[in-house]
């Protein structure tokens, strides 16, 4: 059984023939039964990467995040893991072994723990000890339905348009510290007129956009695409959820570094339910400034 | 050992027990291998109607192996070589069945409307993950950080392999029983950070 094969089984498109005779066999070899686990944890590994394709995100999210039947026979809603909650653990727990493993001189840079017990910060902490958390707050107009949101909770967010209230703080060597964190909020239309500015230190190795959503705007999965100046996609995210913080509805999307040039950037996002049409939930331009 | 075995509910238990006793002879002549393939074959069943998407899957494993069972029982004859087809045939009529079931249809409704909505614990899970690569001897935790790292996983993994001298399956298998390892150690330590 090769290893494109169980990946077709996983995403759902085996014949369900081949799969009928894989489910056998992998009920009579634990060694089976461990390379499609083996390889499916490849497979949470390229989906938090961004090393699927577009077709196999799309598989990769039907089948693990979708909360609709899929894949072959029975449906494939739940997972190894049993239903959302392994999916959201396992992924979460990918996510972290990526980061982790993404650090420079990782291999011998994790922590050990102290004689106290008390777990040292490796060395390649420091430059991102040192690279500033920033926060913008961009000023834009809120979607047509942002009616919901207070005035005073707007203006909380959203200064004068096209300012960007930066602020920068040294990290106080937490546990972890964010790369660079961007607070963004959405425009109706791409001529809105509200501007972020970002400024990318050559050490940030990503760039969190935090995007604020409408409360209303609850989707199944949220995509997040990244225009460059020269109007190619620089980035794309999809398959991403949003987080609740406090009141607010954030969608979180993790952009490498690489993927941003000086220049103005466009930032699209879109919202989707299982087998529906994406929609389009806003726009924001971002001009990103890369710091030597 | 083969009582721990035994469905705790249900029907009879002394029947169970009969019931039981022929699938572990159909499963290994040897008692006790036989109690230890039927503890594989359970693992693997719960993977099996994970896959298709049971949220339930222990319960409907036991289901499916009690009725294995109670089938050889009643006359059912099954090759040694065929018990991963016949017991995905039970396994499947039990995963349907509990699709009808109203109350797993409920379960199902449940997770279907769950916004996408997710506790922002990733700092806390990469904490975690740090504190249990820690405690992993030094070999594995290299194996786990080289395998699973940036690159071209097929060369870096063929590479390690052979460092190791040993075949990229028996590699993989490793790297997946430490990665299972770490998995448990991070939800551990997430549920109940130090």
């Amino acid at each position: 059984m090769t290893d494109l094969e169980l990946r077709a089984y996983l995403l759902g498109h085996a014949s369900d023939g081949s799969a009928a005779r894989l489910e056998e066999q992998l009920l009579e070899d634990e060694d089976l039964f461990a390379a499609l686990r083996s390889t499916e944890d490849d497979l949470f590994d390229d989906y938090v990467r961004n090393r699927l394709t577009p077709a196999e995100r799309a598989q990769f999210v039907a089948r693990y995040q979708g909360g609709h039947e899929g894949g072959h026979e029975g449906g494939h809603e739940g997972g190894h893991e049993g239903g959302h909650e392994g999916n959201s653990r396992r992924l979460a727990f990918a996510r972290a072994l990526a980061e982790r493993t993404a650090a420079p001189a990782t291999a011998s840079s994790v922590n050990t723990a102290s004689p106290s017990g008390t777990p040292r910060m490796g060395r390649y902490w420091l430059p991102l000890a040192m690279a500033a958390t920033v926060v913008m707050a961009v000023g834009g107009l809120m979607l047509s339905r942002a009616g919901d949101v207070s005035p005073d909770d707007r203006a909380a967010v959203s200064p004068e348009p096209g300012v960007a209230a930066t602020t920068a703080t040294p990290a106080p060597t937490p546990a972890i510290v964010p790369p660079l964190v961007a607070t963004l909020v959405l425009g109706v239309s791409r001529s809105a007129g509200n501007v972020a500015v970002i400024e990318v230190p050559a050490s940030t190795p990503a760039v969190e956009l935090r995007v604020r959503l409408n409360p209303a705007d609850r989707f199944a999965q949220y995509g997040v695409e990244l225009r460059s100046p020269a109007n190619v996609i620089a980035w794309r995210g999809d398959g991403l959820m949003a987080v609740t913080e406090g009141q607010e509805l954030v969608l979180v999307a993790r952009v490498p570094a690489d993927a941003l040039t000086t220049g103005m950037h466009e930032v699209s996002v879109f919202g989707a339910h299982a087998n529906a049409t994406p929609e389009m939930l806003g726009f924001v331009t971002v001009q990103v400034s890369r710091i030597p | 050992m083969v009582d721990e075995l035994l469905p705790k509910r249900g029907r009879d238990w002394a029947l169970a027990a009969l019931d039981l006793e022929r699938l572990l002879l159909l499963l290994d002549d040897d008692r006790d291998h036989a109690a230890r393939t039927y503890e594989y074959l359970r693992h693997r069943t719960i993977g099996l109607l994970r896959w298709w998407g049971a949220s339930n899957g222990e319960d409907l494993a036991d289901l499916t192996l009690d009725r294995v069972a109670r089938k050889l029982s009643e006359g059912a004859e099954v090759p040694r070589d065929s018990v991963g087809a016949y017991v995905r045939g039970v396994a499947r009529m039990v995963f349907y069945e509990s699709r009808r079931d109203p109350h797993v249809q409920a379960d199902i409704v449940a997770l279907t409307v769950l916004p996408a909505v997710v506790d922002d614990g990733e700092s806390q899970t990469l904490a975690s993950l740090d504190r249990c690569l820690a405690a992993l001897a030094e070999a594995e935790r290299q194996l786990v950080l080289r395998y699973y790292g940036e690159g071209k996983a097929k060369q870096v993994r063929s590479q390690l392999a052979a460092e190791l001298g040993v075949s990229a399956t028996a590699l993989r298998i490793r790297a997946y029983r430490l990665r299972e390892r770490l998995e448990r150690c991070v939800e551990a330590g997430v549920e109940a950070p130090r």
